[in-house]
C-alpha cells in the first residue's frame, strides 16, 4: 500500500484517499453488509477491519493504520446502550475521546480521525457516512508526514 | 611530525577536509553536545571545547539500526537485496582519547570469531581526528582503566587545544598524508609549543587521579561471583538501557525483521544486557531475572571476561554511564569496592 | 528535621526491612537513592533540595518486605496511583511524607555554570553553595527549581504515616499547562514538525519507562515481538508510535513527577505529552490523578452520560 500511495501522490492526478475503518462485528459491519445487499452506492475507498467490539480497539491499531499510509481512520460501533458485550462501546468512547486529543496534539489533522455509531439496520447511514468521509478527505489531500519511515 | 594550526585557520582546514570527506563533528544543540554530520554552511556550529558528548561516536561505525538485507515480493517471486552501498569517506573531528580507545576496543570484537564486514566497511572509510581532552568532568576516570586524557594513539591525527592555536600531530600514515597535502595551512611547531603542550598535559592528568586498581579488580572478579557484595550494589538500578547505549564500547545487538507480506527488511539494532528480558528464553526461563545479576554481568563482561578474551578492559573511563544514569548508579564506586576486597590467602 | 533519627527509629522496628531515602553521591547537585538496611546505613541518609528522585518506583521491587520511604508530595501522588491500581499493599509501605519547597534541576544549574570548575557543593533549605578553585559562591534554590515545582500546588503530603519538615504555605503558582496551550496554538503541521524533531533524537533507552512509577508492566507493549507492534529499531516512525501510545497508556494516570523529563538522556520534553493528557482527562472527565486511592482511574471506567461531541 505504501509504494502505491507514493506513486499516486507523485502523479497527483487521480489520487484516491485510502481510509481504514475499524468496525464492530455486530453493528457497523452488519450495517455495511446491509448497505451492500441493498445495492446502495458509496465510494470504495474504505477498507473495513472487523473486530468483535469497538472496546477492543487499541489506539495502537490506529497509529499503525496512519503509519502504513491511511489518509483517514474511522472507528464505528454499536450505539451506546446497544453494545453486544454490554459496555465495550462506552469504554471505546472514553478512550477515543482522549486519544483524539493526543493525535491532534502530535500533529495529526483532527479531521482525519472519524468516529460514529452505526447499527446493523443503518445501511443507508453507513453509505451516506462513507460518502461524507471520502469527500471531506479528498478536500484535505493525502496525508503528509505521519507515515514517514 | 607536529605542526601548529592557528585558530583562524580551523574553518579553512575543515573546509578543505570536506572536499573529500563528509564531516562529522560535535555540535551543541538542545542543551547537550553530540556528534553529527555537519554541512559546509554549518561549520560555525562545531564545538571542540566540549567536556563530554552525551552519545558516544560509536553510532557512526556501528549504527543503532542498520539494514542487513531487504526483501520484496512480486507475485510469488522474492527479491532479496543487500543494503545500499555508500562509499563516501567520512572524517570524525574532535574525538576525545577515550572514544578513540573505544574504537580500537570495538575493532577487536568485530574481528574476533567473525569479521563483521558492515562494521569494517564503515571503519575503513572513516578518518579519526582526535582532540586531547581539556575538560574532564567529575565522572571521568580514564587513567584508572589505562587511558590518558592527552594521548591520541589510534587516531589518524591528534590535536591539542592551546587556547589560540592547535598543536597537531599525525598519528598514522593516512594522517601524515592528509597533513602533507594541506601543508599551507600549518606552521612547524617550536620548542615553546612542545613545552606548553607538556605543561597542559601534566595539568590535565593531575586532575584525574587513579581511582582504583583495575588489575586488582580483574583479579578479584575471578573469585567473587557468589559474593554477597552484589546483593545491594544494584539496588538503585532501574534496568533501562542508558548506560549501554551511551557506552562507547558496548556492542550487543538484536536482529529483527521489519515490514509486511510485500516488502521489508532485516535490521540489526542495539540491545542491552541491562534490560530485564535480555536473557529471557522461549520457554519463559530467565537466568538473569534479578537486577543484581545483570549488573554483575555488566561488570564481569567489561572488567574480566573481555580481558580474558582480548587482553584489554572493555571500558575506557569516559564516565557517560555514571553521569547519565537516571538512577544514580556509580560504576567507579562499585569498582572501588571490588578492588578493595582482600582475599584471605 | 533529623531524618537520620527518624530512619534509625524506623529500621529498628521489627516490621520494617528497608528504609529508602537519599544519600549524597558524586553527581553534582543531586542526591542518589539509598537503601538503608541497618542502623549504620541510616547515618548516610540526607534530605534536602537535591533529593530529586521519585523513590516510589522502588516499592514494587521489595514485594515481600515492608518498606519505609521518604516521599515528596509529588512522589506520594504516584504512591496513590499505585494503590488505585492495586500494585502495592498499603500495609506494607510506611510513608514518611516531606513538606516540600521544591527540588533543584541539576541540568539547569550545570548549564548555567558553563565552564566553571566545581570541586564541592552543598545545599541548605534555600541556598546552593558551590566551591571551586576561586572560592565559594551561593545561588538561591528558587532560581534553579525543577519545571514541575513552579506549578506545584500541593506542598504537603496527601497521604502518609508521618511528616517531616515545616508546613509550606507558599506556592509559585505557574500554570502547568501554559506550555501545552502554546503548543495547541500551533498548526497541525507545525506541531508535527516539532514532535518529529524531538522524537528523532530518541535512542529507545526506555529510561523514561523504567523511572516512571506507573510504567510497571512486566512486558511493555514495546517489547512485544509476537506481534511486533513497534519496531525495535529507532526509526522516527517507531519512536513516534512508542511515545504516543505510552502517553496514551499513562492518560489519567500520570501525576507529573517529571522523572521522565529528568531521566531522558536526549532532553526530549516527554512530560509535555503527559501534561496534555492530564489536561484532556480533566476537561472531559473532571478527573485529576493522584488524589484519591479509592477512585477508579477514568479510562478503566465509564459513565453512560459521557460526552460524545465528535461522534457522528
Amino acid at each position: 500500500m505504501e509504494k502505491q500511495q507514493t506513486e499516486d501522490k507523485k502523479t497527483g492526478a487521480g489520487w484516491e484517499p485510502r481510509i481504514v475503518g475499524f468496525v464492530c462485528n455486530w453493528c457497523t459491519y452488519a450495517g455495511a453488509d446491509l448497505a451492500g445487499t441493498s445495492r446502495l452506492k458509496y465510494p470504495p475507498n474504505v477498507r473495513l477491519i472487523r473486530l468483535p467490539c469497538t472496546g477492543s480497539i487499541d489506539p495502537l491499531f490506529i497509529i499503525k493504520a496512519f503509519q502504513s499510509g491511511a489518509d483517514a481512520v474511522l472507528v464505528s460501533g454499536c450505539h451506546p446502550g446497544d453494545c453486544h458485550y454490554t459496555s465495550g462501546n462506552y469504554h471505546a468512547r472514553r478512550k477515543m475521546t482522549v486519544f483524539r486529543d493526543l493525535l491532534e496534539f502530535t500533529g495529526l489533522d483532527p479531521k482525519r480521525f472519524w468516529m460514529s455509531w452505526i447499527s446493523a439496520s443503518e445501511g443507508q447511514k453507513f453509505a451516506t457516512f462513507m460518502s461524507e468521509i471520502v469527500s471531506e478527505v479528498k478536500k484535505m489531500g493525502p496525508i503528509k508526514g505521519y507515515n514517514e519511515v | 611530525m607536529s605542526l601548529i594550526l592557528g585558530k583562524e585557520n580551523l574553518i579553512k582546514f575543515i573546509n578543505k577536509l570536506s572536499e573529500n570527506y563528509k564531516i562529522i563533528a560535535p555540535v551543541e544543540e538542545k542543551g547537550m553536545t553530540n556528534f553529527r554530520p555537519v554541512n559546509s554552511d554549518e561549520l560555525g556550529k562545531i564545538n571542540l571545547t566540549y567536556s563530554k558528548t552525551t552519545k558516544s561516536p560509536k553510532e557512526f561505525l556501528f549504527p543503532q539500526s542498520q539494514t542487513l538485507c531487504s526483501y520484496k515480493y512480486s507475485g510469488r517471486d522474492v527479491e532479496v537485496k543487500p543494503p545500499e552501498e555508500d562509499n563516501s569517506k567520512r572524517a570524525i573531528l574532535g574525538l576525545h582519547p577515550c572514544d578513540v580507545r573505544a574504537i580500537l576496543i570495538q575493532d577487536k570484537l568485530f574481528n574476533w570469531d567473525y569479521k563483521d564486514e558492515l562494521y569494517f566497511k564503515e571503519r575503513e572509510k572513516t578518518l579519526l581526528l582526535s582532540m586531547n581532552c581539556n575538560r574532564p568532568d567529575w565522572s571521568c576516570f580514564c587513567p584508572s582503566v589505562g587511558g590518558d586524557p592527552h594521548n591520541g594513539d589510534g587516531a589518524d591525527i591528534n590535536f591539542t587545544d592551546l587556547e589560540d592555536r592547535f598543536y597537531v600531530e599525525s598519528k598514522s600514515d593516512k594522517g601524515k598524508e592528509l597533513l602533507d597535502s594541506l601543508k599551507e595551512l600549518f606552521k612547524d611547531s617550536s620548542e615553546t609549543d612542545k613545552k606548553q603542550v607538556e605543561e597542559l598535559q601534566k595539568k590535565i592528568r593531575d586532575r584525574l587521579p587513579v581511582k582504583f586498581n583495575s588489575e586488582k579488580v580483574t583479579e578479584n572478579l575471578n573469585y567473587i561471583f557468589e559474593d554477597k557484595i552484589w546483593d545491594t550494589m544494584a539496588d538503585k538500578c532501574v534496568n533501562c538501557g542508558t548506560c549501554a547505549y551511551l557506552c562507547p564500547t558496548c556492542h550487543c545487538f538484536d536482529i529483527t525483521d521489519e515490514g509486511n507480506y510485500e516488502e521489508g527488511k532485516r535490521v540489526r539494532c542495539w540491545d542491552t544486557c541491562m534490560a530485564g528480558h535480555f536473557t529471557r528464553m522461549a520457554g519463559g526461563h530467565n537466568p538473569r531475572d534479578a537486577a543484581k545479576t545483570r549488573y554483575r554481568q555488566r561488570i564481569y563482561h567489561k572488567f574480566n571476561y573481555y580481558v580474558k578474551n582480548f587482553k584489554t578492559l572493555s571500558c575506557v573511563g569516559c564516565g557517560r554511564c555514571i553521569s547519565e544514569c537516571p538512577a544514580g548508579m556509580d560504576l567507579v564506586k562499585s569498582l572501588q569496592k571490588i578492588g578493595e576486597i582482600e582475599r584471605d590467602k | 528535621m533529623d531524618i537520620v533519627k527518624v530512619a534509625k527509629e524506623l529500621i529498628s522496628r521489627d516490621d520494617i526491612d528497608v528504609v529508602i531515602g537519599y544519600e549524597k553521591g558524586r553527581a553534582p547537585f543531586q542526591n542518589v537513592p539509598f537503601f538503608a538496611r541497618t542502623q549504620e546505613d541510616c547515618e548516610k541518609l540526607v534530605l534536602n533540595p537535591f533529593s530529586v528522585h521519585n523513590l516510589s518506583t522502588y516499592i514494587r521491587s521489595f514485594k515481600d518486605k515492608k518498606v519505609a520511604l521518604f516521599a515528596k508530595p509529588c512522589d506520594i501522588k504516584s504512591i496513590i496511583g499505585l494503590l488505585q491500581e492495586h500494585q502495592i499493599n498499603r500495609e506494607k509501605v510506611h510513608i514518611v511524607g516531606i513538606n516540600c519547597r521544591g527540588v533543584v534541576d541539576a541540568k539547569k544549574l550545570i548549564t548555567s555554570l558553563k565552564d566553571k570548575e566545581v570541586t564541592d557543593w552543598s545545599v541548605t533549605e534555600d541556598k546552593i553553595i558551590i566551591e571551586g578553585p576561586e572560592g565559594k559562591e551561593e545561588f538561591p534554590v528558587k532560581d534553579f527549581l525543577m519545571e514541575k515545582c513552579h506549578s506545584c500546588d500541593e506542598r504537603k503530603p496527601a497521604l502518609c504515616d508521618q511528616v517531616i519538615g515545616e508546613e509550606v504555605k507558599e506556592t509559585i503558582g505557574k500554570d502547568e499547562i501554559e506550555r501545552i496551550k502554546e503548543l495547541e496554538k500551533l498548526t497541525p503541521e507545525e506541531r508535527q514538525k516539532y514532535w518529529n524533531s524531538e522524537f528523532s533524537r530518541c535512542i529507545r533507552c526506555y529510561a523514561c519507562v523504567k523511572t516512571c512509577p506507573l510504567c510497571y508492566c512486566d512486558r511493555c507493549f514495546v517489547e512485544s515481538s509476537k506481534p511486533q507492534w513497534v519496531d525495535k529499531s529507532n526509526s522516527l516512525k517507531s519512536n513516534k508510535a512508542f511515545h504516543i501510545i505510552r502517553a496514551f497508556h499513562l492518560a489519567g494516570r500520570c501525576i507529573g513527577c517529571g522523572e521522565c523529563d529528568r531521566a531522558c538522556p536526549m532532553n526530549i520534553p516527554l512530560s509535555e505529552l503527559n501534561r496534555k493528557m492530564k489536561k484532556s482527562v480533566q476537561e472531559h472527565f473532571d478527573y485529576t490523578a493522584g488524589k484519591d486511592p479509592e477512585v477508579i482511574p477514568p479510562l478503566s471506567t465509564f459513565e453512560k452520560e459521557d460526552k460524545e461531541q465528535f461522534i457522528h
